[in-house]
């Protein structure tokens, strides 16, 4: 006897989330370079303002962690303007005349994800 | 089919100052526009809308401006122009504003729209003029562009310039 036919039913959920958020580590040529909160702000928004103009470097942007030793932090953004901040991210190359480089290692729509990276997993 | 399309910005300069339309000059407007731009949109609003970009009407009497750029970099230099507050020219600096008039595809279009956009003007300007003989040369001249509608035989356009004109002199 034939299988009967197995009906399908696909369930689409469009929910594009508003904010894209980003975990980036800056790294210096040379060590021994620190930056506070602020100052790493200020580099980021100095970067869309070099690329994008006074007006997108009012983008929604928020630095929501950050941590001085390893100068990683978690970025939100608003998603039209992802684009416009990992683009002025590759670009930026020196900050105060010493050559530094934005290192992104996760993006993603939700924040949980960020809590987990699997490149960063460890086989025993 | 395959052509570079552009639209042209046709906007006016306002200012206070009477010296200020007099010392326009093209080159002088473009460089004004375009480090406009690169401060607004940055460098890669500099770099995207200064491929098509021209100034390619400039009328210093009446302060009318036509700008050229690509369609799909339009915006940048649209948005970009209520930033500009002041024009420099040797030395002096004098606050001005610019006022867009039209978008539009092509020269021709923006042509038509500033014949109409000029008539009206100068039935505002009848209105509020207070000298005679200034009255009685606006009159002249909005009895002119009536008259050169005519030609062309469009009877409705002339029709009404007609009776605009009557009731502006009542």
């Amino acid at each position: 006897m034939p299988a009967p036919g197995t009906t399908y039913e696909r369930v689409v959920y469009k929910n594009p989330s508003e904010y894209h958020y980003m975990k980036i580590c800056l790294e210096f040529q040379d060590h021994g370079v620190g930056l506070n909160a602020a100052q790493f702000k200020q580099l980021l928004i100095s970067a869309l303002k070099d690329l994008f103009g006074e007006v997108d470097s009012a983008l929604p942007l928020d630095v929501l962690t950050y941590e001085e030793k390893t100068l990683s932090a978690i970025l939100r953004i608003c998603s039209s303007g992802l684009v416009k901040l990992w683009s002025s991210l590759t670009l930026l190359g020196s900050y105060k005349g010493k050559k530094c480089a934005f290192r992104v290692i996760q993006v993603s729509p939700f924040l949980l994800a960020l809590s987990g990276n699997s490149r960063e997993l460890v086989l025993d | 089919m395959v052509r570079f399309k552009h639209r042209y910005l046709l906007c006016e300069l306002v200012s206070d100052d009477p010296r200020c339309r007099l010392s326009l000059d093209d080159r002088v407007l473009g460089s004004l526009v375009r480090d406009t731009i690169a401060r607004v949109h940055g460098a890669f609003g500099a770099a995207a809308s200064s491929i098509g970009f021209a100034v390619r009407y400039l009328n210093a009497y009446t302060g009318i401006v036509l700008l050229r750029c690509r369609k799909e970099f339009y915006q940048l230099v649209w948005s970009a122009l209520p930033f500009i507050t002041y024009l420099e020219n040797k030395g002096h600096r004098y606050p001005c504003f610019f006022n867009t008039l039209h978008v539009g595809g092509t020269i021709r279009t923006c042509q038509k729209f500033l014949i109409q956009y000029n008539r009206r003007q100068l039935l505002i300007l009848l209105q509020n003029c207070t000298d005679e003989g200034e009255r009685e040369a606006i009159q002249k001249s909005v009895t002119r562009s009536c008259l050169l509608e005519e030609e062309p035989g469009e009877e409705e356009l002339s029709d009404s310039g007609g009776e605009e004109a009557a009731e502006a002199m009542e």
